[in-house]
């Protein structure tokens, strides 16, 4: 990239006053060899696209558009169908509204800080998540009947709704942002696994947290009472949440039967939203000065991060059972498989976080300690807003990887998206027929559309969090 | 000021050990709420999870399925013709069918079944550790499995050898002229292990070159990365019928392999269950009943075939008594087999005709084949 040196000294890019015209002669053909080489470069990449587009056009997707629904939840029943779909609707509602609110807070905050900020745009949004977006298109060309491509214009138009509410909700609901799109998450959970269990366990923390959110400012910390009443009320929100839930019971499908990409998304979020925070508590506890802290999360980070994550698979889909009498009830493979895909991903993030937390400066948690913070707050306000600033990059990075290690979920005969490529290519009408660069292309389209979503958007988040820069 | 710090820092450790122990108690109401979970799915079916246990401990796994409503069967879902993942996301198969005969001899509804789709390697301790009731997934009876796997192999559904197919084009006629080959083979099967026995016995040089499935394993010997493909002969004969290219199967087989349902040792009761149901499927192709022309046999006279679809016989005082074999299957059990999920011959034609299978050794003894299964009586 070409830069100038301004008066003031700041390095600056050049081609934001540049014409099209300009840009290309300085980038491109700034030098012979540069000439040549774009030269290179173009008839190499023309020649890929031609003859990649050429085959894609040319090849009869047939496999991919009948078995689609295999692709996108696996065995999942037909008649219960609905349930991933009134989910899913309830999640891009939940988190069109959630989403909206944060970045009005957002923006409010930056505005009264008179720092210059832009309001987002559905341009912008766009730009965001285009590679998602052309996935679901790609897939709707795929589709044979018309509900499909409804149910996804019935989720934009949702998502969009969301959005406009969501910036224009007042503040006192705006502050519930995070919490409304984890009730869309919750309402996923609820209509397609059900309303046991698991549920009422997520639904309980959300309720704790949704109170002390609500009544937190009001309480005054300082004496007793207050201290007691900022753990009991959200306690007693959570129990009563739980209760409800967990009473209400054989509502949801439970997912023995879940598959395909579904599957794969829901243990990629389901491992960054439970590994994380066990991930942060691993850092943490690993620069404990007690010792059976300390060693207990050194042996376990350093036992998960020795041993491969396929003899980890293969230990919970194969060795466990074994070790419980035939009677005892233990969770179905899926379950196990995504805890220790959780506890594997905890532990590289642990070691993550932990270079996070190092590269925060002592004199910073002496200067606070002098300022009379609690240790608690200290760990919230001053040093994890920094550790995590720091390592977003290679955090993304863990994310990406972990949602790409999901793939390995078939050597436990787990049907995820990968799987169904090969389960595809047995069937009777495909079998030997050698459709696999078929079915793998429309897989690896896939994984990119959302590997390279993660990517922009922890590129977007660094930008905008200034690391680097500052 | 050092003190002081020492002591933030315990603090701050007292802080972590808490929330330790806090995700501790978490995860642990995670693994409750998990079995739930479970139990609230399970609660779907009429089942309270509580009587599957008491009465597994008194009657056994058959009482626990009869319990449960559903047979839990361990099968496979990349297995062309006899297990597979269909574009409706059913499975298929002539292993899952066997499934169904099963779930219609216990619980008179082949519907009432749960496939699990295990990986070869997966096989043995998920039978053992009694996930699923009886594993129906290509499985070649061997006395080191009946032993040490702990498992108890049944009736034999398909006798299998393995084969080895070649280019037409190759040159290779015999399994001697192919020394010094490159053959591709699949890991940790039976298939590989007597690929080097025989072959090693033999003095035939060869390299193997190995693949995790049959679906990588194609592509290679279409691009001519080996020579010689070995795998069960049922298996070659349906991956040469898709193929583009010319393929000739060796005449030498080299290995007998029995497939058939598993079920776990010590549990005689089920075991004979199993046995018996899908026995009914080859007694029914001896009797020439169908799914089709099974209600023409209603009003049979041979008393073996009102027997064996327990209907009502004369006894020797002339009443009308229906026989009870004391299996603790329904005395209907055939009957429900037949109609829902058909004889052996139909399974067999349904599943593994489609592929270019013939039936060969698993013709009906009548028929020269190996097909052979006590009286029901």
């Amino acid at each position: 990239m070409t830069i100038e040196e301004t008066d003031s000294g700041v390095v600056r890019p050049l081609h934001s006053d540049q014409t099209p015209r300009e840009w290309v002669q300085n980038n491109l053909f700034s030098s012979a060899l540069n000439s040549g080489i774009s030269v290179v470069s173009a008839v190499f990449a023309g020649l890929v696209l031609y003859f990649g587009v050429g085959w894609a056009l040319n090849v009869d997707w047939e496999i991919v558009r009948a078995n689609l629904r295999n692709f996108m939840i696996g065995q999942f029943p037909k008649d219960e169908l609905w349930r991933p779909w009134a989910g899913g609707l309830a999640l891009v509602a939940g988190v069109g509204v959630g989403s909206a609110g944060m970045a009005r807070n957002a923006f409010d905050d930056a505005t009264d800080k008179g720092l210059s900020t832009e309001r987002p745009t559905w341009i912008g949004l766009l730009r965001r998540f285009w590679p998602i977006l052309a996935f679901i298109g790609l897939v709707l060309t795929f589709t044979r009947t018309i509900q499909p491509t409804l149910g996804v214009l019935a989720g934009l138009g949702l998502f969009v709704a969301g959005r406009v509410i969501g910036w224009n909700m007042p503040h006192s609901i705006r502050r519930f942002s995070l919490h409304i799109i984890g009730l869309g998450v919750l309402a996923l959970f609820t209509i397609v696994a059900g309303s046991g269990g698991l549920v009422a366990v997520v639904g309980g923390i959300m309720a704790a947290s949704i109170v002390s959110t609500a009544v937190g400012d009001r309480l005054n910390r300082t004496v007793l009472g207050g201290k007691i009443s900022a753990l009991v009320l959200p306690a007693l929100g959570a129990a009563a949440v739980w209760l409800v839930m967990s009473s209400i019971n054989s509502f949801g499908y439970g997912w023995k039967e879940w598959g395909g990409l579904y599957l794969t998304l829901f243990v990629t979020v389901a491992g960054i939203s439970t590994g994380m925070p066990l991930g942060i508590l691993l850092a943490i506890g690993r620069r404990s000065q007690l010792p059976v802290v300390k060693g207990f999360c050194v042996m376990f980070i350093e036992f998960i991060r020795g041993v491969p994550l396929i003899s980890l698979l293969f230990f919970s889909g194969f060795m466990l059972p074994l070790l419980f009498p035939p009677s005892a009830e233990i969770p179905d493979g899926i379950t196990r498989a995504m805890i220790v895909i959780t506890l594997f991903s905890a532990a590289y993030i642990a070691e993550i976080v932990r270079g996070g937390l190092q590269a925060v400066p002592q004199g910073q948690i002496e200067a606070a300690q002098a300022q009379g913070l609690s240790t608690g707050r200290i760990q919230r306000l001053i040093v994890m807003p920094q550790a995590l600033r720091a390592v977003i990059p290679a955090m993304v990075g863990q994310f990406i990887s972990l949602f790409k290690d999901t793939s390995l979920l078939a050597i436990i005969g787990v049907a995820e998206f990968l799987q169904i490529a090969t389960i595809a290519n047995t069937q009777q009408d495909f079998l030997g027929k050698g459709l696999q660069p078929i079915t793998y292309t429309f897989v690896a389209v896939g994984y990119w559309a959302f590997a390279y979503t993660m990517s922009k958007e922890s590129r977007r988040l660094e930008t905008r969090l200034g690391v680097g820069t500052r | 000021m050092i003190r002081r710090g020492n002591a933030l820092k315990r603090t701050a450790g007292v802080v972590m050990a808490l929330g330790l122990v806090a995700t501790a108690c978490s995860s642990s109401s995670d693994g409750d709420a998990d079995s739930n979970t479970s139990d609230s799915v399970a609660a779907e079916e009429p089942v309270d999870t509580e009587v599957v246990e008491s009465t597994q401990s008194e009657g056994g796994r058959l009482a626990a399925v009869q319990a449960a409503g559903a047979v839990e069967c361990g099968g496979n879902d990349t297995l062309p013709g006899f297990g597979i993942i269909d574009a409706d996301g059913a499975f298929s198969g002539f292993d899952i069918d066997f499934c169904k005969v099963v779930a219609a001899a216990v619980l008179g509804d082949s519907e009432a079944v749960n496939v699990t789709p295990l990986v070869a390697a997966q096989r043995f301790p998920t039978l053992q550790s009694g996930e699923i009731d009886v594993l129906i997934r290509n499985t070649t009876w061997t006395a080191s499995r009946d032993g040490a796997e702990q498992a108890n192999f049944l009736q034999t559904t398909f006798f299998d050898g393995q084969g080895f197919m070649v280019r037409s084009d190759s040159g290779i006629a015999s399994l001697e002229d192919a020394a010094n080959t490159t053959i591709c083979v699949l890991q940790g099967t039976t298939t590989l292990l007597n690929l080097n026995a025989v072959l090693g016995d033999r003095g035939i040089p060869f390299t193997p070159l190995e693949f995790e499935s049959n679906d990588e394993l194609q592509p290679a010997f279409v691009a001519e990365q080996c020579e010689v493909w070995t795998s069960d002969a049922s298996q070659l004969a349906s991956f040469a019928a898709n193929l583009d290219i010319d393929t000739t199967v060796l005449p030498d087989i080299i290995s007998k392999e029995p497939l058939g349902p598993v079920v776990a040792d010590g549990d005689t009761e089920w075991a004979q269950v199993v046995n018996w149901a899908v026995m009914a499927t080859i007694q029914a192709e001896e009797f020439g009943i169908t799914s089709e022309n099974i209600d023409s046999f209603a009003d049979s006279e041979d008393s073996g075939i009102r027997r064996f679809l327990g209907l009502p016989i004369e006894d020797d005082d002339g009443n009308a008594v229906v026989a009870e074999v004391g299996l603790g299957l329904p005395t209907d059990f055939a009957s429900n087999i037949i109609s829902q999920v058909g004889n052996y011959g139909e399974i067999f034609e349904r599943n593994l005709a489609p592929l270019g299978l013939e039936r060969g050794p698993n013709a009906l003894w009548t028929e020269g084949g190996l097909m052979y299964v006590p009286p029901f009586r």
